[in-house]
């Protein structure tokens, strides 16, 4: 069955995308210039103490055999241990450094990153579809063009910028939400929630922009089409046409704006991260990489990739299965 | 604080999934704000001396034959011991915000101190036997006294008694032992190894259990001074990098049971068992560590932290303006310091060198870059505030610039490149000499490269670059800038005699004769090295209205722990 062989091909396509990613990602690392060993020693390092810890850190091994170690224990979900960051010893451990696990690391970062990200569709999907539906319905009032102006604007202001604004204005002078964003220490969902709030609000504000533009413009052509026009003509309430015959046939592109959005938080919750001093997965990226700790830049990379392979993958699969002409190929 | 919330934070802290904190006490003053204590004026430091005898803790031993006060707590935490020991009281806890990011390099063990937030943690969870008092001078802690011989080759540290780890090993000579032994030890690659010069491991020895002798190869009458490098800590014998990297393992007064390196916010928790009474202050310590400034500065005015640890200047003003917070600074602080190599043309002409030392506007530069605040330097990286410093300014002069510049060989001017990356405080300081020197006829390029390698790539290679300097004491700094052998010596500085001064000072104890040739050498720089240091930019830290009983410290990567 032709839509068998196209979720086979896709998944593969996949895969190898991701194999490609590990690997440009290890040798980018690799070209950089400086090691862990460098980088953590920083003023320190003389070559006796570079060697030294290069030593310790496994660096000296050729890097085809720590690509192929890595990725060997990768695919088995051995994702390694940080080149820098140590842990308390346990009962019975070798003398000698002992890291902590890539996974133990990770896991706790990304589960905020993904609490920002959720909440910020939250806010995201009715926002963009209420705002679509009104501008382009009251594409002749005033206040509409002024929405679309702030969606405009929305876009095209980039996100720290936008969110520097709302750190002074809602932090700093109105004091309403907390400037840091110390979700780990939230006493209270409340409490963890305000600390989200501005982060999450500054995702929200650069995606709906987006969304909306590509919505407006796919409800505008169906409002103008044949059958919405017909529907309209029959007397059917203007309600109905909106929701039953205008809104499912312009939510395509709103859909596919989505896809793009969501693959675009991956990239854009990095820097709202930093702005807020939020603990998730884009701060650890940014310190693992000025360290250049590759099993942490790795599996940061890898999960991101993932994420942006899997959206699309996705959404692929989907157009797909709705749709007869790419179903069959 | 109100008491719900801090026990708040303690439930939270322990049920969430990072955190685990233990206790210990300040060395330092600390204390938060609630308990009643009236509020002190928050101290403009480097007043009073800190050696006084009556805030001495009750100390074990009596001292003996010594000139020295037993041991030292600050101003602040003289004036306030009653508030341990009563029974049931709110638990307090301070939230302290640091001015730079951890990162997950970071580490509690003294050997490998690299960065300025392990030296935060790790003044926190352990101590030397000699600390650095507000003046620098060296000053007892866990030893209580010591002896030299005549010559300054042998030296006798009576060590403490009743002192204990976090994991209740009782303080002995041998742990010192140990851990000078493991600086020195090839197989730790300690950078603190550098910083011990004429110390051999067979040199280290323990007559008793409280008694400490370090024999030298080379006379130091300055060796306790020596040994408060920041890497010096003491550690429990036999304890290994893995035991001491991510959990406390000193005699500190706060401790920590998983540190994990990389947080934003870590909490330690007050060492019940800590020797100098009254100390800690609060029960939990909470270092927060914001690296972006923004987020700072709206942190302490929201009163999410009690204290920053470092205003950016640009904020200062409108800080000061704000009713809620406190400025308390210390004029000790760093310097961003230009440096050329002497022996590479055209450096390698002291007129050239000369000219550029003239054409340098103090005054102006301290306007331009720091508001005015800065203390003007005297193109070497001691002030005159510390002990043996010679300090002084040399007068803003353009007709005697353009007269070297000329004896130099260059009347109509030179072009010079100077290599920096957009770190610190250089995207502006860099550009205000730069315009200093144009109008001597010094025409100066900046070149920028990437500040993530600066340390590796650029600085010591290029011949004429900015670094920054920490206040050192002078015999360290001399020492660590200048000999003819130094690993830092950026400057390419080698002169025999200036070696064989430094060497002299160290061997006498003739305080007057000290200061002389402490003075001679820096002179010396002052005239004919290579270094141009224009300003020195103070501490400057926030605090909440309330909050007392700590300060800003100017020592070496001890500064400003609660």
């Amino acid at each position: 069955m032709h839509f068998v062989r196209v979720t086979g091909q896709r998944t593969a396509l996949a895969v190898i995308a991701l194999f490609a990613v590990s690997l440009i990602t290890f040798w980018a690392v690799e070209l950089l210039p400086g090691d862990a060993a460098t980088r953590m020693l920083g003023r320190e390092a003389t070559p006796e103490r570079v060697a030294h810890f290069q030593e310790q850190m496994n660096l000296d091994a050729p890097a085809l055999q720590r690509y192929t170690n890595w990725i060997t224990g990768f695919v088995q979900g051995d994702w390694g241990e940080s080149l820098v960051q140590a842990r308390p010893p346990t009962e019975g451990a070798p003398a000698g450094r002992i890291n902590r696990s890539v996974t133990d690391i990770i896991v706790p970062r990304l589960t905020n990153t993904l609490e920002l990200a959720a909440l910020a569709l939250i806010m995201y999907v009715p926002l963009s579809l209420v705002t679509g539906i009104v501008t382009a319905v009251y594409r002749d009032r005033a206040f509409a063009a002024g929405l679309s102006t702030l969606l405009i604007l929305g876009c095209a202001v980039p996100d720290f910028v936008i969110a520097i604004f709302l750190l002074i204005i809602f932090a700093v002078a109105l004091e309403w939400f907390p400037a840091l964003s110390l979700v780990d220490q939230a006493e209270t969902f409340g409490a963890q929630l305000r600390m989200m709030t501005l982060p999450a609000v500054t995702l929200t504000a650069a995606m709906t922009g987006f969304a909306v533009r590509q919505m407006q413009a796919s409800l505008l052509s169906v409002l103008n089409s044949d059958y919405v026009q017909f529907a309209t003509l029959k007397g059917l309430p203007r309600r109905r046409v909106m929701l039953l015959h205008a809104l499912p046939n312009a939510l395509g592109p709103a859909l596919r704006a989505t896809v793009i959005n969501v693959v675009w938080l991956v990239g854009g919750v990095v820097l709202v991260e930093v702005v807020f001093t939020y603990p998730g997965i884009g701060l650890l990226l940014l310190d693992a990489l000025r360290l250049l700790d590759t099993p942490v830049i790795l599996a940061s990379t890898m999960i991101l990739a993932g994420v942006y392979v899997l959206c699309n993958l996705g959404a692929d699969l989907v157009a797909a299965a709705l749709n007869p002409r790419l179903r069959t190929g | 604080m109100s008491d719900s919330e801090q026990k708040g934070i303690v439930k939270r802290t322990l049920s969430r999934r990072r955190f685990n904190m233990i206790a210990g006490g300040s060395v330092l003053l600390a204390a938060c704000g609630d308990d009643g204590d009236t509020a002190q004026p928050a101290a403009t430091t480097t007043a009073a001396p800190a050696t006084t005898t009556e805030a001495a803790p009750a100390t074990t031993t009596p001292a003996t034959t010594t000139t020295i006060a037993p041991t030292t707590t600050t101003v602040a935490g003289a004036a306030e011991t009653t508030t341990t020991t009563a029974a049931p009281r709110p638990l307090k806890t301070l939230r302290y915000g640091y001015h730079a990011a951890t990162t997950s390099a970071d580490t509690l063990d003294p050997a490998y101190r690299t960065s300025s937030t392990d030296g935060l943690f790790q003044t926190l969870v352990s101590e030397q036997i000699v600390r650095l008092d507000e003046n620098l001078t060296p000053t007892p802690h866990l030893a209580e006294y010591w002896e030299a011989n005549d010559t300054g080759t042998e030296w006798t540290f009576k060590l403490r008694e009743g002192v204990t780890f976090h994991d209740g090993k009782p303080f002995v000579a041998a742990d010192v032992v140990y851990t000078f032994q493991r600086l020195l030890d090839p197989d730790v690659a300690s950078p603190g190894a550098g910083g011990l010069p004429g110390l051999e491991p067979d040199g280290l020895t323990a007559p008793d259990d409280h008694t400490v002798v370090m024999r030298l190869t080379q006379p130091n009458v300055d060796w306790p001074e020596a040994i408060t490098n920041s890497h010096t800590r003491i550690v429990p014998e036999g304890a290994t990098n893995a035991d001491l990297a991510a959990q406390s393992l000193g005699t500190g007064a706060y401790r920590i049971d998983e540190f994990i390196p990389g947080e934003i916010s870590t909490v330690f928790e007050r060492n019940e068992n800590y020797w100098q009474p009254g100390f800690p202050k609060v029960d939990f310590l909470e270092i927060i560590a914001i690296g972006e400034a923004e987020a700072r500065l709206a942190a302490i005015r929201q009163g999410q932290v009690d204290v920053l640890s470092e205003v950016p200047l640009a904020s200062l003003d409108d800080l000061e303006a704000d009713p809620d917070i406190e400025i308390v600074s210390n004029p000790i602080g760093s310097q961003s310091v230009a440096y050329c190599q002497i022996d590479v043309p055209p450096f390698d002409n002291n007129d050239l060198r000369l000219a550029i030392k003239y054409a340098t506007n103090r005054p102006q530069h301290s306007d331009l870059v720091y508001g005015g605040r800065a203390h003007h330097m005297n193109d070497i990286p001691l002030p005159g505030l510390i002990r043996f410093g010679l300090g002084g300014a040399r007068e803003h002069n353009l007709a005697m610039a353009r007269e070297h510049l000329s004896r130099a060989g260059y009347p109509d001017g030179i072009d010079l490149t100077l290599t920096m990356a957009e770190m610190q405080d250089w995207t502006v300081w860099c550009p205000v000499w730069q315009q200093q020197l144009a109008e001597a006829g010094i025409n100066m390029e900046l070149n920028i490269t990437p500040a993530d390698t600066y340390w590796g790539d650029q600085w010591l290679s290029a011949p004429f670059a900015m670094t920054g300097w920490n206040v050192r004491t002078v015999d360290h700094g001399l020492g660590l800038w200048y000999h003819s052998e130094a690993e830092w010596n950026e400057t390419h500085w080698a002169d025999e005699q200036f070696d064989a001064d430094l060497a002299a000072a160290r061997a006498t104890t003739d305080e007057a004769e000290r200061t002389r040739l402490y003075h001679k050498m820096q002179q010396q720089i002052i005239d004919e090295g290579g270094h141009f240091v224009p300003t020195m930019y103070g501490f400057y830290s926030a605090q909440r209205v309330g909050v007392t009983g700590w300060q800003p410290r100017g020592v070496y990567y001890t500064i400003d722990i609660p």
